[in-house]
């Protein structure tokens, strides 16, 4: 587990996330491969997220650095990697979807719907 | 260029630089749709094949082959429908068939097309000043000194290099201010 410190410094770096890297990141949730990704962040914004594959790319690179997710293994001819999200990652998902549900609370309120 | 229709190949020399990609893009795209088919790529040369009008979205990314997870990012294209028919020192030339009214992109945002300027500027800058460091040297030293006229030959060759490096590196420098400025607040 991560102390305290690491933990802030982890919030600093890896926050506010980007709406496509929030949304692979949730996604590894359970390992998948690039392309399983992709599916995945169109199926659930309903096409509204469409991820190019150099989005894709640059953000599992970005995500990896961070230690959000990580490799878990290789699989197919052509060696397509298995990723998945990490404990770090979990405590940033976490970390993200309180932020949003603050949002979301304070506007709602504000704006009386 | 010749509009012969009974034509099947076309052979372009034409001068594109890193900054102005997408230009390049544009115009590969405005030969398919009047009939030219882009079937290979060399710096500077582009070689056509005659085939029906057609809508299809070219992109240019640079990606360094040396880089660990190069598969990776092949096969991430691959199976999201991007057809890569050609590369050279970085860059690579995917194109698609749009499937509906929508322009397929390989990047969504512009802070991560930014990334794609930055290796640019990172790596393939770098790499071409390291590659002609050597060739420098050797004609230099294949140039007597006591030859004045080649020497300054010499001399403005090396110096039109030099500034037209510098001039790559400030253009490469502004798209990728232009596109992170947007996100600032």
């Amino acid at each position: 587990m991560l102390d305290e410190k690491k933990r802030a410094e982890l919030i600093k770096k890896a926050t506010p996330m980007t709406e496509a890297s929030f949304y692979i990141l949730i996604s590894l949730k359970v390992p998948l491969h690039g392309y399983g990704v992709m599916q995945k962040v169109e199926e659930l914004s309903r096409a509204r997220v469409q991820l190019g594959p150099g989005t894709l790319y640059g953000a599992l690179s970005n995500l990896q650095t961070l230690g959000l997710i990580e490799s878990v293994g290789e699989s197919g001819n052509e060696r397509r990697k298995l990723y998945c999200m990490t404990e770090a990652g979990r405590m940033i998902a976490e970390h993200e979807i309180k932020r949003f549900e603050e949002l979301a609370r304070h506007g709602r309120l504000l704006m009386g719907i | 260029m010749k509009n012969d229709t009974n034509q099947k190949t076309k052979t372009v020399f034409k001068a594109i630089f890193a900054w102005e990609d997408e230009k390049e893009e544009k115009w590969l795209e405005e030969m398919a749709a009047n009939g030219w088919r882009l079937e290979k790529v060399y710096p500077y040369v582009y070689k056509f094949r005659r085939s029906e009008p057609e809508t299809i979205v070219y992109r240019l990314d640079y990606m360094s082959s040396m880089e660990k997870n190069y598969q990776e990012y092949l096969n991430l294209f691959k199976d999201a429908g991007w057809e890569l028919l050609a590369s050279y020192a970085g860059w690579h030339y995917f194109r698609i068939k749009p499937q509906n009214d929508q322009v397929p992109e390989i990047y969504n945002s512009d802070r991560a097309k930014a990334q794609k300027y930055r290796r640019v500027l990172f790596i393939a800058i770098p790499l071409f000043m390291i590659t002609l460091n050597p060739a420098i040297q050797l004609i230099d030293r294949t140039v007597h000194a006591e030859h004045l006229l080649l020497r300054i030959l010499f001399d403005v060759f090396f110096w039109i290099v030099i500034l037209f490096g510098i001039y790559a590196v400030i253009r490469i420098w502004l798209k990728i201010r232009k596109l992170e400025s947007k996100h600032l607040e």
